[in-house]
């Protein structure tokens, strides 16, 4: 490991060295699973929560535009996902380490 | 007081009912795999071509895909798929489409994000591989038909795998479209036995043996290569 011979202590090796790059490597990953678990939200509505899946079918109920109010439920899911990831785009820039690159 | 477990409506019948909803749950499983393989090797082709518009076309479905969850999938194909095969074969509307329905959502769906980990083990091949196939005069159908995708499917197996468990694990999710699977029957047989706790845990049990089973083959293919 690099940090050896800088001669720091070794308990200073994991917090300082390698939990920061290795943040950063996961970050694509932590990406993907973010989208999944507000994706996975909408499972939710299977034990009556009563969230914007199940507001979306209630909406059909009420109006009986069936595909208006699903559309406008799925353009919504979409609009939260894409900024969740400009947002871990955003991240991922600002931690960017030089020399050191992910993403072409 | 601790719940006193009553495990007596587990009887033919019940298993009976069980059977059929967990033939529901592999045959979706199943066919959405193969179909998802299938159409998602052409995606994953489209976005590793040289030609803009097909790279267009498969970035956007992989992403219109991965930014909806599945349960909406799953309501807008129930929407659509019955008005469109019934006019396509002139079905009466009394057909019961559900099935189908799920079926066309679960592959399509599948299709983007196999189309991702066959992208990655396309790419996972040194381009030296194509370049040696080129060299031999063949053409880029015949190199990637004959050389990188037998080798790139050799390496995604595992994946191919973990993602089918994934994917049996959503079948369930076919409750918002009101169609039985293992987990709808069992739901069901519950409720009437009055015995929904002992149902659920049933279902998660047979589906825990499944997945850890299957998990189980993945790790051994791993340690094999």
């Amino acid at each position: 490991m690099a940090i050896r011979p800088l001669s720091k202590p070794s308990r200073n090796s994991s917090t300082r060295l390698r939990m920061p790059v290795s943040f950063r490597i996961v970050l694509p990953p932590i990406t993907s699973e973010f989208l999944n678990i507000f994706k996975n939200s909408a499972i939710a509505s299977t034990i009556g929560l009563m969230e914007l899946a199940a507001q979306g079918r209630q909406l059909v109920d009420y109006t009986a535009h069936s595909y208006e109010s699903f559309i406008a439920v799925t353009l919504l899911y979409a609009l939260i996902s894409v900024c969740v990831m400009v947002l871990m785009w955003r991240i991922e820039r600002l931690c960017h380490i030089p020399g050191l690159s992910f993403r072409k | 007081m601790i719940y006193g477990f009553d495990f007596n409506w587990l009887n033919q019948s019940a298993f009976k009912l069980l059977g059929r909803g967990m033939g529901v749950s592999l045959e979706i499983t199943f066919t959405a795999m193969a179909a998802g393989i299938v159409w998602g090797t052409l995606i994953a082709l489209m976005r590793l071509s040289s030609y803009k518009t097909l790279n267009v076309l498969a970035v956007a479905y992989v992403t219109a895909f991965r930014l909806v969850p599945l349960v909406m999938v799953l309501l807008w194909f129930f929407l659509i798929v019955p008005d469109f095969l019934q006019t396509l074969f002139g079905l009466s509307s009394a057909t019961d489409m559900r099935l189908v329905s799920a079926l066309v959502a679960f592959a399509l769906y599948e299709a983007a994000y196999y189309s991702e980990i066959i992208r990655a083990g396309i790419q996972s091949i040194s381009s030296s591989q194509q370049h040696a196939a080129f060299a031999l005069g063949m053409t880029y159908s015949q190199s990637m038909r004959l050389i990188i995708l037998p080798q790139a499917f050799r390496n995604m197996l595992p994946l191919f795998l973990t993602q089918g468990i994934i994917l049996f694990q959503d079948t369930s999710l076919v409750y918002v479209v009101a169609l039985a699977d293992f987990f709808g029957q069992a739901y069901g047989v519950g409720e009437r036995n009055g015995a929904v706790v002992e149902a659920l845990f049933f279902v998660g049990l047979v589906y825990f043996i499944i997945c850890y089973s299957v998990s189980l083959v993945v790790k051994r293919y791993q340690h094999n290569t």
